[in-house]
């Protein structure tokens, strides 16, 4: 299978904190993973780090064979190839919905606003947030900021789609929504990496599981693997505490 | 001139009003002016303030950098830390000196310009601060540089949120116009000031021209107080720029607050 990323040796400080200590794995084109573990564990670190909004002290990580922690690569350009969607939306406040999806396209991707709208609004659609398209932002629910800010990421067309804990500060009625959202892109065969806390759903959804534990994979496999068999205790204290 | 206090009041204003209404206009003009002014070179310098140096960036970019910085702090420090007073005749005079032509009225307006710039630039300064990390992170993460993010998604809410703090910025010029007549800018106060020489009453025309500071002051804070509620409106949508949305979406829809 096409690797797209490679996350070889990686190691992160914050200060004295060693937060990400020797992290390696590989994800394929079209690969759902996900990423589990307590709170403090490094992932939201780990997958800022993929996107280059944290920079890493020590390992590689690759980009379709590309060293994105290279100096001198074109940061840019890369980022607008990985959508990212944060745990609270971050959605441009003074942007109604739609501007929101048409400005990165403009901006970065150098499109014109006739095409740029047309997407946004097709993404708009898919999401089913279409018909707010000319709302404000700050009249949304959180579970529909969450699905704009997951259109806003798709309009860049990447190629890979990172989520950090995308349910998490939202109400148990709009977690439904967005997962659906989700769900829907990984049976699109859409590349992702999400960070969750939602043990049903990463069971259903992923290829695989990377359960981080102190800042290292204490264990990664297929979810039956992982939820059915674990094989580490750190992972069976973690997930029956559930 | 009648010998009791409101004869001479009125004496003084109907006798009187074009000086004090041309003071009036001339403390408006350079008050707006020296604001409008202010705000562009501050907002220049809260940007050279805030500039850090990267890792990454080269070393010319970092020289120049710190340079702006260290201007942008010199500049703020000096024009909070010296009165306007002297500021203006320092400025004024000196230009003179260095074969300058100039009226006190256009020395006027750059004075105050200059001078507010060095206050609003702290107060976007702390606007900018005050916008929540992940809107910058999240125009990055889309591939956005950060000059592009400042333009378009920071800066533009950082200066919504601190237009009321600006509007004051102007409400003090209105007051502190006064310190340039000692440049004899023809402003309320120094024409306020040639009306007691022509009749020797001091009390009387300063009364009036307190009471017309007063209504200045008070009629801007409360049309600032409707630009600030207005600013905060909890609008719902924005009127469309196109036909392709119906009216009945934006009419409809199930917006929590
Ligand atoms: N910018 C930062 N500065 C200092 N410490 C940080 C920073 N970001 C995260 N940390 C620390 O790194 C550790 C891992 O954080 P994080 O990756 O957010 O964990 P998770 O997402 O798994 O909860 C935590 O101890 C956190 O306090
Ligand atoms: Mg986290």
């Amino acid at each position: 299978m096409d690797e797209i990323i490679r996350v070889e040796h990686i190691s992160k400080s914050f200060d004295n904190l060693n937060v990400l200590k020797d992290i390696s794995f590989s994800v394929s084109k079209g690969e759902v993973i996900s990423i589990i573990g307590s709170s403090g564990s490094g992932k939201s670190t780990l997958i800022r780090c993929i996107n280059l909004l944290e920079t890493i002290d020590q390992g590689k990580i690759y980009f379709k064979n590309e060293c994105i922690t290279d100096k001198n690569v074109n940061i840019n350009n890369v980022r607008s190839k990985i959508g990212m969607v944060f745990q609270n939306f971050n959605l441009f406040l003074n942007k109604n919905v739609i501007d929101n999806c048409i400005l990165p396209q403009a901006v970065v991707l150098k499109r014109s606003k006739q095409v740029a709208k047309e997407i946004a609004l097709s993404y708009l659609r898919k999401v089913g947030m279409e018909e707010f398209a000319y709302y404000q932002v700050r009249s949304l629910s959180g579970g529909q900021k969450q699905r704009v800010a997951i259109a806003r990421a798709l309009c860049m067309n990447p190629e890979v789609m990172l989520f950090d804990e995308p349910t998490s500060a939202l109400d148990p009625q709009m977690v439904k929504e967005v997962l659906k959202v989700i769900k829907e892109l990984a049976d699109e065969k859409m590349t992702m990496l999400i960070v969750t806390h939602e043990m049903n759903f990463a069971k259903n959804v992923s290829d695989r599981i990377i359960f981080l534990s102190g800042g290292q994979i204490a264990e990664m496999g297929t979810p039956t693997q992982i939820f059915n068999n674990p094989q580490n205790e750190i992972t069976k204290a973690f997930l029956f505490q559930e | 001139m009648p010998s009791d206090f409101f004869g001479a009041v009125w004496y003084l204003v109907t006798n009187y009003w074009q000086l004090f209404l041309y003071g009036v206009i001339t403390t408006l003009i350079i008050s707006l002016l020296g604001t409008l002014i202010g705000f562009v070179i501050g907002l220049g310098l809260s940007i050279l303030k805030i500039t850090k140096s990267r890792a990454n960036n080269t070393l010319t970019s970092k020289i120049f950098k710190k340079i702006g910085n260290i201007f942008s702090s010199s500049y703020i420090q000096f024009f909070r830390g010296t009165p306007m007073m002297v500021q203006a005749s320092l400025i004024y005079y000196g230009f003179l000196k260095l074969g300058g032509h100039w009226t006190a009225f256009s020395a006027g307006i750059f004075v105050v310009g200059i001078n507010t710039a060095a206050y609003i630039a702290e107060i976007i300064r702390s606007g900018i601060n005050a916008i929540d990390p992940g809107q910058m992170e999240a125009a990055r993460s889309l591939g956005m540089t950060h000059y592009q993010a400042m333009r378009k998604v920071i800066l533009p809410q950082a200066v919504k949120n601190v237009i009321p703090a600006i509007g004051n910025e102007f409400i003090v010029n209105v007051k502190d116009t006064s310190v340039l007549s000692v440049i004899a800018v023809t402003d309320l106060f120094y024409n306020s000031k040639s009306i007691t020489m022509i009749h020797y009453v001091y009390f009387e025309v300063y009364f009036i021209t307190s009471i017309i500071y007063l209504i200045i002051t008070l009629l801007s804070s409360r049309l600032l107080a409707l630009l600030d509620k207005k600013l905060a409106g909890k609008n719902r949508y924005s009127i469309p720029t196109s036909q392709t949305v119906p009216e009945v979406f934006i009419k409809g829809g199930n917006g929590h607050g």
